[in-house]
């Protein structure tokens, strides 16, 4: 299913009314150069990935690594330094399964506690969803939660805007114990195409 | 609570000035919020979320055995505790078998209700609350004051003081400066937990999934860093299938704060592996304590079941009149608020559920406002009842139950009992004997009642096939003659065939003050005086709001929905919703005068709501040309007899309650205010000194083409 234009557009416009940023994106050239600016702009030091494509991944690290910053891949390093990792890096990029357009909902499914915590403990998450997996409607999730819920990655997170809190004389401060920032890429077409 | 003296804490509160303006403030806000998010929920929509939530009731038992089966089969821990102690108990044993020493907690008020902290801190571990809100309250040493908003009840200078007092660190009344320092604070307490605590806003019983919704994220970070994962759950939590699951998580952030969905929602049926502090993956743990803690009996009990479909919104919080200027610990035990009245009958029992009962003034709008529909007032009433028969009701609350004898002895005596009544020796006396505030300006009683007046009025036409039977409620019976008066000739303008068939009044102060068995006497002899007319044709029609919410409402829940209530009930009508229909029908007399350039504020009644959506009467207002500004602070905090009990048992909280309306009518210059309940009438009249009419006056006098006030 490719979502059309105008579920699209629905999703960025409730992304954006959460404090979110959305960013069309065709290709995986575009994609590589638009997050090595973007993790240089943000001055970070470390990024740590999770559940990218392959090429993409390595295409990224290359990228990055380039400028002196550490890049490393989940899947990539050695298991005894991942905590270490994970407490430190600046801005974790993820995949994300599933977006719902209605609610400006990303879901994410992890096979270890790693993987969500990527999505977590950075200050900044970077979440890449390909465009026709976005959904109409919050409902519509049902069916694919049943089944998931029967898989190693079963635990899902549903990521709806950067972390917030309104709990101090209801004033809506962002980034409490979770990211400050949310920036959505999304994968393969423009808002022209039908 | 054994000895708890509500008035001294009511008048304790009451002196707290700036947390009633900002709680006023706040409630108001997330009113507004919350309404908006909800406004795309059709009647239908909403209706079938009641429905998901009695069918999950109804099939407890089912999902209690698939759950079981299905967190089993994916290796977690899974206990059914019957009591808080069973709870505790269990988590407590988890903890020590594993070594724990360090646990962080995700907002839960289940484990609030089972007082958990206070068991984990003397078994010697270190509990932290990773919510802001719930960690401020805990740093206070308070409970939670509201559901969703745990700390709404400190202002940002009492917090950073707070903060500076107990951890010694200087920060500015700035909520972003406090959250960042929190961040790093607790930061460091996430990554050296043994063991994270939740609740659970549901779980899903077909694949054993726990539902976790926050907008911090601390919920993710405590489910998981730590290696070991408990879930303290209530039973009523459960539900069936995903579809039912997402149904109620997509209402419940728009309910709840206004978000069209929570920033995080974790759904996990199993352990996993975490990146352990000393390297590699070690195991996590996950167990579900599901706990019954009385609810499992409330099930059985038809009254208090209902409270068990509660999604725990809190919107209810946000409407409830005393709520709004009372806080939530005084208008609270553990449980808080309106639907924690019933929450604390069922897990705290009902001492402690009676012992703030008695601030519940039976608006209704906290059930007006529910997503689910539950009729907290019902078993509010219900509460005070059990109480009342356990250990008498209060002298006062019989007294202005039982009103409709002293009215009609003051009305048989008019003019001598309004002159004497106006004395102060006489309302000393009621003071001193009933229990009513002096500070209460009695209403003026006619020499003759209603049906004296309208001897000889009520001659039936034989052409008109349009037939009202008239339901006038003590009020327009003997004080306000003239709403009575006003509304028969309004009717009879257009055609109609008035009778008025005897009648008592509605009952509604037995009601409020849990009398449910003289409550019950009036509601059958109204009944069957009023079916008489629905069976031959005839509608119900009153000007009181509050008389047709409880032919609609409150009856067919005192005598069960027999066909007689049934009929009653759906033909009973608020007399502007009424010609409003007549007025769309193209049947209403469109001959009246109109007052360009009139000014008036008009205030909505409470059991209005409950009647219509769309405001009837400001659209006559705007018919009759009146340029009526609609302020809406809801509740106006009279509740009825309520607001006339004395000093801090009714008149000084409905004062408080009444302050912001009272401000922004005298603010508004106008001539004068509007409002269809006689109740309001007198408090708007009693606090602002303007005058306050009906709008059948209004409309009564436009037809004679006289002029207005």
């Amino acid at each position: 299913m490719k979502a059309d234009s105008d579920v699209l557009k629905r999703f960025i416009s409730e992304l954006e009314k959460l404090g979110a940023t959305a960013e069309l994106l065709e290709t995986r050239t575009q994609v590589v150069k638009h997050l090595s600016d973007f993790v240089r702009e943000k001055g970070a030091k470390m990024v740590l990935a999770y559940g990218l494509e392959r090429m993409l991944s390595s295409e990224l690290s290359k990228a990055i690594t380039s400028m002196g910053i550490s890049y490393f891949d989940i899947n990539d390093v050695d298991r005894r330094d991942l905590r270490k990792l994970l407490e430190r890096a600046d801005i974790g990029i993820t995949g994300a399964d599933l977006a719902v357009a209605e609610t400006g909902s990303l879901i994410i499914t992890s096979e270890n506690d790693a993987a969500r915590l990527l999505s977590c403990l950075p200050p900044i998450h970077v979440a890449i969803l390909p465009r026709e997996n976005i959904l109409d409607s919050f409902l519509d999730l049902a069916e694919w939660l049943r089944k998931m819920q029967g898989t190693s990655k079963r635990t899902v997170s549903v990521i709806t805007g950067p972390s917030r809190t309104a709990d101090i004389e209801l004033e809506i401060v962002l980034g409490v114990h979770g990211p400050c920032e949310l920036h959505v890429i999304i994968l393969g077409g423009a808002l022209s195409e039908g | 609570m054994k000895g708890r003296n509500l008035i001294a804490e009511v008048s304790e509160a009451l002196k707290n000035k700036s947390q009633i303006e900002n709680l006023r403030t706040s409630m108001l806000c997330m009113r507004d919020k919350r309404d908006a998010a909800m406004a795309g929920y059709s009647e239908k929509e909403l209706a079938e979320l009641r429905n998901i939530r009695q069918a999950s009731l109804s099939s407890l038992n089912e999902s209690i055995k698939m759950l079981k089966d299905k967190l089993e089969e994916n290796g977690c821990g899974f206990y059914f505790a019957k009591t808080a102690k069973d709870a505790c108990e269990y988590v407590v044993n988890v903890a020590k078998t594993r070594g724990v020493k360090r646990i962080v907690k995700a907002k839960s008020m289940t484990t609030e209700e089972i007082e958990l902290n206070k068991r984990l801190v003397a078994e010697g571990f270190e509990v932290i609350e990773t919510d802001l809100g719930e960690w401020l309250v805990q740093l206070a040493g308070q409970k939670p004051s509201h559901l969703t908003a745990p700390a709404i009840h400190l202002s940002r200078y009492e917090i950073s003081k707070l903060i500076e007092d107990r951890l010694g660190v200087r920060l500015p009344a700035d909520p972003k400066e406090v959250t960042k320092f929190v961040r790093a604070f607790l930061r460091e307490k996430f990554l050296t937990a043994d063991m994270g605590i939740t609740g659970g806003n549901f779980v899903v019983a077909e694949t054993g999934s726990l539902v976790l919704v926050t907008n911090e994220g601390n919920g993710r970070l405590v489910t998981a860093l730590p290696r070991i994962h408990v879930a303290i759950v209530g039973v009523e939590k459960l539900v069936r299938t995903w579809e039912d699951a997402l149904k109620i998580l997509n209402v419940l952030p728009k309910s709840a704060t206004g978000q069209n969905m929570a920033t995080y929602v974790t759904i996990l049926n199993s352990g996993s592996e975490t990146p352990s502090l000393d390297g590699g993956f070690v195991e996590r743990e996950f167990h579900l304590v599901l706990l019954d803690n009385g609810r499992l009996s409330a099930l059985q009990d038809t009254v208090m079941s209902e409270a068990l479909k509660c999604i725990r919104c809190s919107a209810c919080f946000n409407v409830c009149p005393t709520y709004r200027v009372l806080g939530g610990h005084v208008f609270g035990y553990i449980y808080s608020g309106p639907t924690g009245i019933p929450w604390t009958y069922i897990s705290h029992g009902l001492e402690n559920a009676a012992s703030y009962a008695p601030l519940c003034i039976s608006c209704g709008l906290c059930r007006e406002t529910c997503p689910i529909g539950i009729d907290m007032p019902t078993m509010i009433s219900e509460i005070k009842r059990r109480y009342g028969e356990r250990n008498g009701y209060r002298w006062v609350d019989r007294r202005l139950a039982g009103y409709e004898s002293l009215v009609k002895l003051a009305s048989n005596t008019a003019p001598v009992s309004n002159f004497l009544l106006g004395t102060s020796m006489a309302k000393w006396i009621l003071e001193k004997l009933i229990g009513i505030d002096r500070r209460v300006n009695l209403p003026k009683f006619s020499g003759k009642t209603l049906r004296e007046l309208l001897d000889g009025v009520l001659v039936p036409r034989a052409e008109s096939d349009r037939k009202v039977a008239y339901f006038a409620d003590s009020m327009a019976y003997y004080i306000d003659v003239d709403v009575g008066l006003a509304t028969v000739n309004v009717l009879q303008k257009n055609g109609f065939n008035v009778v008025m068939p005897p009648q008592k009044g509605s009952g509604m102060p037995s009601f409020l003050y849990g009398l449910l068995d003289d409550a019950k006497k009036l509601a059958e002899y109204n009944v069957k005086q009023m079916y008489e007319y629905v069976s031959k044709g005839y509608d119900i029609v009153s000007a009181e709001p509050t008389a047709i919410y409880c032919l609609r409402f409150v009856y067919p829940k005192l005598l069960g929905t027999t066909k007689e209530v049934q009929e009653v009930a759906e033909r009973s009508y608020e007399l502007f919703g009424y010609l409003l229909r007549m007025l769309e029908s193209g049947m209403l007399d469109l001959s009246f005068k109109r007052y360009n350039g009139v000014k008036a504020v008009y205030h909505l009644p409470c059991h209005s709501r409950h009647l219509s959506k769309d405001r009837p009467v400001l659209k006559f207002l705007e018919m009759l040309g009146i340029d009526a500004e609609f302020i809406d602070y809801g509740c106006c905090g009279m509740g009825g007899t309520w607001g006339m009990k004395k000093g801090y048992e009714g008149y000084e909280i409905s004062k408080a309650i009444a302050e912001p309306l009272v401000m922004a009518i005298s603010k508004s210059g106008v001539d004068f205010v509007v409002t269809e309940c006689s109740l309001c009438k007198m408090q708007i009249e009693r606090f602002t000194g303007k005058k306050v009419v009906h709008p059948i006056l209004l409309l009564d006098k436009a037809y004679k083409g006289l002029p207005i006030p």
